[in-house]
């Protein structure tokens, strides 16, 4: 995978991290690796 | 509808999301298809009122926009009771049904990396879900 490719998800994933930490929400680490996964197949989709 | 599944805050939030989500894949699919059938738009932005006009006409425009508002509902809804960092994550099962319904309903062709990529979301809403206590 290509960084121009993974770069369509990453918007995404610092969107939830900027979010999550903003709103002090408890973001464990099943959660982190989720949304980790999820920007990885949005990138494959992109 | 079950009341009890209602209470649970996991149940009630992948219920909702995974509806949210067909809204807004459906809400996709028929604007995508409004506008084919109008035609590529940015070879005659001179006619722009008449591409408005046309827009305005489409049922499945119009159709499209219905259901995503739908979804926005069910959006704000969530986010009533659910952390942010759980449902923006979900609202990625969007392009899982967005994925079927382009290959079944729009006869699209979908390469091995989306479906890759459809299989990924999939695991990584499971891996979320499982995050909420």
């Amino acid at each position: 995978m290509d960084l121009g490719v993974l770069a369509g998800g990453l918007p995404r994933m610092l969107a939830a991290v900027t979010v999550a930490v903003m709103l002090h929400e408890r973001v464990g680490v099943m959660r982190w690796l989720g949304a980790v996964v999820v920007c990885i197949g949005v990138s494959c989709l992109e | 509808m079950d009341i009890d599944i209602l209470a649970r805050p996991l149940a009630k939030t992948v219920m909702v999301m995974l509806l949210a989500a067909a809204f807004g894949a459906l809400g996709d699919v028929m604007l995508s298809k409004g506008m084919k059938e109008i035609g590529d738009v940015s070879v005659r932005l001179t006619l722009l009122p008449q591409i408005v006009r046309q827009v305005l006409r489409s049922r499945a425009i119009m159709g499209g926009v219905g259901f995503l508002s739908l979804f926005f509902v069910l959006w704000l809804a969530v986010l009533s009771w659910a952390d942010l960092s759980v449902a923006l994550p979900l609202t990625a099962l969007s392009y899982v049904f967005g994925a079927l319904l382009a290959k079944y309903y729009l006869g699209e062709t979908i390469c091995a990396s989306r479906w890759l990529g459809t299989l990924l979301i999939c695991v990584g809403v499971v891996l979320v879900t499982r995050s909420i206590k």
